[in-house]
Parts: C-alpha cells; sequence; structure tokens
C-alpha cells in the first residue's frame, strides 16, 4: 500500500520530479500530490516555463569586443586572494540565476545588434519575439494537455491504497508512467523549439491521451485485485 | 440400552459430519452443471484468479466444468434476457481463496465476454463476436471468432486464427497476431507488436517504447498507419507493392530496401523522413517513430 505524501516532503522534490530524477516509486507519489495540490502545481508549471525559457537561449553569445587583452594585462598584478567560497544553490535557483545572466547577456547583444565581424548566433529582436510567442501558445497547450493526462493520477493513487493486491499493478502503473512521461518530456522539448509542427502537437496529445489510459486501466485493476 | 446406544452413535457420527463437512466447503470443490441456452446469446463469464477456457460447440446448451478454489463463495450462473452470466463469486474480504480454473462449453455463434484480473483466458472454437479482458492474465484467442476486441494490462495477448476485426490494447503485455486481415487495430505502451498477416485492409498500430514488426501484404487500396515513439517499426512487404509510403522520424534512422528514395532534414530539428511511390500508389503507409529506426524491407 503506498502512502500520501505530505506537502513538505512533495514541495522539497518537485525540482527533481520535473527532472525526472526521483526514484521510479516516488513519482506516482509526488503526481497524485501535485493532482491534489494547487501551490504545488502552480509551482510545476513554474519550473517547467522556466526550464523551457532556458532551453531557448541562445548557446553562444560573442561580446561586441575582445575583453581578453585587458584582462590578460590585469593578471600577475591584482594582489592574491583567498579563492572564494563555493556554495551550492537549490537547482532552481541555480538555473534561475543562469538563465537571469543569460537574459542579461543576450539583452547586451541584442542592443549591439549583428557586429560588422559577424555574430550570427546572436538572436534578432525579431526572432525572440517569436520564440516568446510560440512558448506562450506551447505552454498553454501543453499545460491543459498534461492536465488531461494527468487527470487520472488522484484516482490511481487511491485505488492503489486500498488495494489488497501483491504491489503488482503499483508496479506495473509506475514503470509505464515513467516511458510515458519521459517520452512526453523529450517531445515537449523538441515543440517548444518547432512549435508550428502539427505532427509533434499530434503526438503530444497522443502521449497524454495514453497517459490517462494507463491511468484509468490501473485504478480499475487495483480495485479488483 | 440398545436405544441409548444407538442415540449415542447417531450424536457421534452427527458430531463426524459437523467436523468433517467445514473441511470439505474449504477443499477444491468440482463443479459440472449444464444448461440449455439458444445458439446466438450472449454469455459472460468472470474470473478473478486461476483461469477462463472458453469453447464453442454445436450444442445448443452451455456447460460449465471445473474446479473452484479453496474458500471461493460459489459458482454463480444466471441467466436475463438471453444473456448468460458465469460468475466465480470470491469473498469480499477474504484473502484466503485460491485459484479457479473453469472451463465453458457453449454454442459457438455466441457472444463472448470473458474477464479476468490474474486469470488466464483462451478462447477456441467460437464463431461469435468475442470480448476479453485480463489485468496480469494471458489472453489467447484460437480459431475465427466474427471480431475481436481484447486489452490487458500486463498479460500478453496471442491471437491465433484468422480474424476480420481485431481491436487489442496492452500495457505492458507483448500483443502477437498469427494471421492478420481485414482490420486490425493494436496499441501498448511497453510491450512489442508481432504482426503476420495477408490481404489486410486497415492496419492502426501504436506503441511508446515497444518495437512493432508487420510481415505480409495489403490490399491494392488498403492503409497502414503506424507510429512508435522510441520503439522500432519494421515493416516486411512483397516486392510487388504499389504504395505511397510516407516515412518520418525525429531522431531515429529510416532504411528502405525500395528504390526511389529521398532522405531531407528539416530546418528547426535533426529529423528524417522518406517518401516514395511506388506503382499506382493506392496503398497507403504512412510511419512516425520520434526516436525509435524504421526499416522497410522486401520479402
Amino acid at each position: 500500500m503506498s502512502a500520501g505524501m505530505s506537502h513538505e516532503e512533495a514541495w522539497s522534490l518537485l525540482d527533481a520530479y520535473v527532472d525526472g530524477e526521483i526514484p521510479e516509486g516516488e513519482m506516482a507519489r509526488v503526481a497524485a500530490h501535485v493532482e491534489e495540490c494547487g501551490e504545488c502545481r502552480r509551482e510545476v508549471e513554474r519550473i517547467r516555463r522556466l526550464l523551457a525559457r532556458a532551453l531557448l537561449l541562445p548557446k553562444e553569445i560573442l561580446p561586441e569586443r575582445d575583453l581578453w587583452p585587458a584582462i590578460e594585462g590585469e593578471i600577475g598584478q591584482a594582489p592574491a586572494k583567498a579563492p572564494a567560497r563555493r556554495f551550492f544553490l537549490p537547482r532552481r535557483r541555480a538555473v534561475a540565476w543562469a538563465a537571469a545572466a543569460a537574459l542579461l547577456l543576450a539583452a547586451i547583444g541584442l542592443m549591439s545588434g549583428r557586429g560588422d565581424r559577424g555574430a550570427p548566433d546572436v538572436v534578432t529582436r525579431t526572432e525572440n519575439v517569436r520564440w516568446e510567442s510560440h512558448l506562450a501558445r506551447s505552454a498553454a497547450v501543453m499545460t491543459a494537455l498534461r492536465k488531461e493526462c494527468g487527470g487520472t493520477g488522484g484516482d490511481v493513487a487511491r485505488a492503489l491504497s486500498a488495494s489488497r493486491g501483491d504491489g503488482a499493478a503499483s508496479r506495473t502503473y509506475e514503470e509505464n508512467a515513467r516511458i510515458i512521461d519521459l517520452a512526453i518530456a523529450e517531445v515537449e522539448r523538441a515543440w517548444i523549439r518547432n512549435a508550428d509542427d502539427p505532427e509533434l502537437a499530434g503526438r503530444l496529445a497522443h502521449l497524454c491521451r495514453m497517459r490517462a489510459f494507463l491511468g484509468e486501466r490501473i485504478a480499475q485493476s487495483a480495485m479488483w485485485a | 440400552m440398545r436405544n441409548f446406544v444407538s442415540r449415542m452413535q447417531l450424536i457421534a457420527l452427527l458430531v463426524l459430519f459437523s467436523w468433517a463437512a467445514p473441511a470439505a466447503l474449504f477443499a477444491d470443490q468440482r463443479v459440472d452443471e449444464t444448461r440449455p441456452f439458444k445458439a446466438d446469446g450472449t454469455v459472460l463469464i468472470s474470473n478473478i484468479s486461476g483461469s477462463i477456457g472458453v469453447i464453442g460447440t454445436s450444442k445448443k446448451e452451455v456447460r460449465v466444468e471445473g474446479t473452484l478454489g479453496e474458500g471461493v463463495e460459489e459458482l454463480k450462473i444466471e441467466e436475463k434476457g438471453g444473456r448468460l452470466e458465469i460468475k466465480v463469486v470470491y469473498p469480499e474480504k477474504s484473502d484466503r481463496a485460491e485459484e479457479s480454473h473453469i472451463r465453458v462449453l457453449l454454442p459457438k455463434g455466441c457472444e463472448v465476454h470473458a474477464s479476468g484480473v490474474s486469470a488466464d483466458v483462451e478462447v477456441s472454437g467460437v464463431e461469435g463476436e468475442v470480448e476479453a479482458n485480463a489485468v496480469s492474465g494471458d489472453v489467447t484467442v484460437k480459431d475465427s471468432p466474427k471480431a475481436l476486441d481484447v486489452e490487458t494490462v500486463s498479460g500478453d495477448i496471442a491471437v491465433l486464427g484468422e480474424v476480420g476485426s481485431i481491436e487489442a490494447v496492452s500495457v505492458s503485455g507483448d500483443i502477437s497476431i498469427e494471421k492478420a486481415r481485414g482490420y486490425i487495430s493494436v496499441e501498448a505502451v511497453s510491450g512489442d507488436i508481432d504482426l503476420h498477416g495477408e490481404n489486410v485492409d486497415k492496419l492502426k498500430a501504436n506503441t511508446v517504447s515497444g518495437d512493432i514488426t508487420f510481415r505480409g501484404s495489403f490490399t491494392k487500396k488498403g492503409s497502414c498507419k503506424i507510429n512508435a515513439h522510441s520503439g522500432d517499426i519494421t515493416l516486411v512487404l512483397p516486392g510487388g507493392i504499389e504504395a505511397d509510403v510516407e516515412a518520418g522520424s525525429f531522431s531515429g534512422s529510416i532504411d528502405s530496401d525500395f528504390g526511389s528514395s529521398k532522405y531531407k532534414e528539416t530546418e528547426f530539428v535533426s529529423a528524417v523522413s522518406l517518401s516514395f511511390v511506388l506503382g499506382s500508389g493506392d496503398l497507403r503507409i504512412r510511419l512516425q517513430t520520434f526516436s525509435g529506426d524504421i526499416s522497410i524491407e522486401k520479402q
């Protein structure tokens, strides 16, 4: 039998849950809690939007001028300092800081425009607006699809909790839910970069339907056991 | 005195019987019941644990035989309005019930609905429509029902006979169809799908991580639509097909034994696609994966 997860415990696992990095046994428990907790659901959506934006950022942005000669000139002249203490941010804050820094650099790149030396990786303002628009449309549709396919999470958790079976239904659910969730994540990442592709949209919808089907069948089978 | 002795003997027998009877009730019970039934009625059979065997016969009767496991409450056989329900009833709150194995012999023209949880289901000799559901049990269908609808969660599905219309869905079980024809719709999450058939009219197959293989032929104006996410798709077709083929994959590869193919990569993602037309192109084939590989081979 699987016990419900407390809000505090679920909250602490949301980053790992979105990344698919928690053990299989916990994925369904977190999913069941997220289904019933509005605060956690909104946080999951916020993390996904943040990661989606980070994916869209250009991989490389060249500075307007070459800074290295000035830096090289400073080396050896500055007094020795104790190495800075390293500290580790919780992953979501680290991503937020990285995204903020990259956005700042991107903004600098935008204001500089393309240099004569040809910095082809700098994103133009028009392209950036287009990606933002695609992201907004994609995120809204993805949220709706995920809500549909995750709609049975609560039913599954309740049925598995009440089941007198040997845990086989729970194992089958967790294993196959993980397969489908990984597939959904892969398609979402591709779709964000290519939101006009109807094949990707159709694939995402189909996977979400399979997810819902899986939840319904497992909930039924757990009740029979 | 003699009356007293007789009375004591009777009491002793009664006491002995009262001890023996519960033991008999808890042991496996053999069943063998027969009832007359019409040739084209509907029969519903359910058993939670053990097995269900269904055999079509030319007799106008239903016979239920087998053994009920220890702890089973009863075998319920009830007829209502042309529908016959056969149900192995387990106690609601008991974990003690053992497996029950029942065989149902019924008129071959009947419509059959068989449901098991951890019970295997096997159907043979039935010509009417068949619907079979199991959770962890396997489902095997022999001979040629008019139409077949099968669903399992982790059990395997095997269709050995020639069936004109098949819908089969499994979560993690494998699906195997040996003599596919007509209309086929199969879907699995992680199970593999293995299809053999001749003159298939319409094939729809979907998996997430399982592989899909089809070996055989289609009707001239047939259609084939196969979609997998990370599973591989393999089609083995006759050399002289006249087909309009489109195949695409986002990160998998595409191989084809048929000529006149062209590959292209799209602008945004590292996708590959393959399209060609052979002859009249009446047969329509559409294959899509996300990361699985696609292979189209000549027989």
